[in-house]
């Protein structure tokens, strides 16, 4: 490990620049700081004092890092950056709010129109509701990392663990549907044994749609955890590979 | 040709940018070599920090102006060098007419000379 690994993680949590661009330029300033320390030696200078001066000149002030962050920025984040602190939080908020909203609007409405989910067990609008959560989260996820370019690592993984929870949650509750109007069904035919092909058909009516969504929402959540997984692995392995990069210790 | 006008409002930028284009010039370079080399020839007039230098090389290489190559063959670390590129050498040409334009007016100006 480079022996300037400390300030180059200090200068990582400092430089808000997506992976792997990021990477790329702590790669660059480490070499750049071991052929400094190298060259401070080659003048005859003592190793603790040649370190203390390379750590000096690459202790980057807030403007320098901001300006290097300004050339890397994408259009987006430009306009995002030409805008206030407040304006900025207003804005995506905003956005926030009108995703969610769009999204129970369009839950709702499909919920309530098509056939096959007017006819369902109540149950399907708990699943509706997991879903619709998990798009909104998937959605944020994504604005954040591959729109914004947030790529900061404390806040890589929040709300990833929700899309699994997600998954699981709308089969349990799929398979418990399933499960409490079969029972029900049953109760109602031994009651009434000649309304047992009836019964049969009402039950296929209202489980069918609960467990088809359960499983769309289920296997939906799942794949979109799995790449965003994938892409925060990427990018966390990006940070740790410059930290853990050799260097030419002498 | 006529020599384009500097952008007065951004100088010292400018300033920076010809100055390690020049320095690119002679031969392919790493980050910290363009620093000491910039000092040592400008005789510690010009002192550029990294962190303003690494802005410049990296707006630069954006703009085509120059190329960064990784150096992937060495056994102890990747590091990175920089190059003139045709591009570049033609706005260095272009740069190096338009400041010694600028000076040439400015020292009229401050003599009392006419244009």
């Amino acid at each position: 490990m480079t022996r300037f690994a400390p300030l180059i993680r200090v200068t990582s949590d400092r430089l808000d620049l997506p992976q792997p661009i990021k990477s790329r330029v702590l790669l660059e300033m480490a070499a750049d700081m071991e052929d400094l320390y190298e060259h401070y030696r080659g003048q005859g200078t003592a190793a603790e004092r040649a370190e203390e001066q390379v750590t000096e000149q690459f202790t980057f002030s807030e403007q320098a890092l901001r300006r290097l962050t300004q050339v890397h920025a994408s259009p987006y984040r430009r306009l995002m950056d030409s805008l206030s602190e407040r304006t900025r939080a207003l804005w995506e908020r905003a956005m926030f709010i009108i995703l969610t909203a769009f999204v129970a609007v369009l839950t709702m409405e499909v919920m309530m129109t098509a056939q096959p989910f007017s006819d369902a067990s109540p149950f399907i609008w708990v699943v509706a509701a997991l879903g619709a959560a998990g798009l909104v989260i998937a959605s944020l996820r994504i604005y954040a990392l591959y729109v914004k370019m947030d790529h900061d690592v404390r806040r890589l993984r929040r709300g990833l663990d929700a899309l699994i929870g997600i998954s699981v949650f709308s089969v349990v509750i799929g398979h418990y549907a399933v499960l409490v109007e079969m029972f029900r069904i049953a109760r109602a035919v031994i009651d009434e044994p000649e309304r047992a092909f009836v019964g049969a058909s009402i039950c296929v009516l209202r489980t069918a749609p609960v467990m088809n969504l359960a499983l769309l929402v289920a296997i939906g959540a799942a794949v979109l955890w799995f790449v965003l997984s994938r892409t925060v692995t990427r990018i966390e392995a990006a940070e740790a590979s410059v930290l853990l990069a050799k260097g030419g210790a002498s | 040709m006529k020599p384009q006008p500097l952008e007065t409002q951004n100088l010292s930028r400018s300033c920076h940018e010809v100055l390690i284009l020049a320095l690119l010039a002679t031969g392919p370079k790493h980050g910290y070599q363009l620093a000491l080399e910039l000092e040592e020839r400008s005789g510690g007039e010009f002192r550029l920090t990294y962190g303003t230098l690494y802005p410049i090389l990296h707006k630069l290489e954006k703009g085509g102006l120059i190329e960064g190559v990784w150096d992937e063959g060495s056994p102890r670390r990747k590091r990175k060098t920089y190059k003139l590129t045709r591009k570049g050498r033609r706005h260095l040409k272009a740069q190096t007419e338009a400041w010694r334009s600028f000076f040439s007016r400015f020292f009229t100006v401050v003599e009392g000379g006419e244009a």
